[in-house]
């Protein structure tokens, strides 16, 4: 079957939710929008499905290093990706992302389009499989009788 | 046109991941499937049990187990759409009566193993 992944946009922004989940479709991801933290939450806490979330970092209700700590938390299993403004953030900041395994952070202002949608699609993917069958070839062939 | 969906053992599954014979017939069946393959929890119970026992024997260090775990875990999710394998859950009761068998089955290996030594 083919592999669609599945991307959730948190941002009180609605012209950056609108704006973003229309180049996603197009990038041929299945999106779905969040209004702020709480509702990002919820999305991803009712749908395994999500392979990725792009969170803003600064929304009403919590910032986006808060949300995803919360999402650690209960076991979301989802990347994530924070987007904010450059202003808006402290290296204490990033560096709680970092800790909480934040996969990447954009600068909303400095976008390099091309670059930008190339990263989510290799996040979303993560580890080829190629890797993955790398590792598992270290496994002696005795151990492989089932 | 028959609607139906293919199940993959432990066997099956690790040789999509695996590099071996029947590697690519596996993969190209995951790839054309129309539907996600449905795979039990006891299955990746017992994929990951040869990875944990790689992990005990020192041959995979802690961030391999990490890779081969985050990749399984982003192919396979309960009541999937979009991902290649679909996990059917597995009830206490049944978890319990496949432990059961298990031991059942080793010790009666055990049993055989000392008689078969008896008689030497």
């Amino acid at each position: 079957m083919e592999r669609k992944y599945k991307l959730l946009i948190v941002d009180d922004d609605k012209d950056i939710l609108t704006e973003y989940e229309n180049h996603l479709v197009k990038q041929g991801f299945i999106v779905e929008v969040a209004h702020d933290g709480t509702e990002g939450l919820e999305k991803l806490r009712r749908d395994s499905e999500f392979d990725i979330a792009l969170v803003d970092f600064k929304m009403p209700d919590m910032n986006g290093v808060d949300m995803i700590r919360q999402a650690c938390k209960v076991g979301i299993a989802a990347d994530m990706i924070i987007w904010s403004e450059p202003e808006e953030y402290s290296k204490y900041d990033a560096v709680a992302a970092m800790k909480l395994g934040v996969n990447d952070w954009f600068e909303k202002s400095r976008l390099d389009m091309p670059k930008f949608f190339q990263r989510i699609k290799e996040v979303a993917e993560g580890v080829s499989l190629h890797e993955v069958s790398r590792i598992l070839s270290l496994i002696p062939k005795e151990e492989l009788r089932w | 046109m028959v609607n139906f969906q293919y199940y993959f053992d432990a066997n099956a599954l690790f040789k999509y991941y695996h590099d071996e014979k029947g590697d690519l017939k596996i993969r190209r069946l995951v790839a054309n499937a129309k539907k996600p393959v449905l795979v039990s929890s006891l299955t990746l119970l017992e994929y990951f049990n040869v990875v944990m026992r790689q992990r005990r024997k020192n041959i995979f260090k802690n961030k391999h187990v990490n890779t081969v775990f985050n990749h399984l875990i982003k192919d396979a999710r309960l009541n999937t759409l979009n991902h290649p394998f679909q996990i059917i859950p597995v009830s206490d009761e049944v978890f319990s009566v496949a432990q059961n068998i298990l031991f059942h089955y080793a010790l009666s290996n055990w049993l055989i193993r000392c008689v078969a030594f008896s008689n030497f």
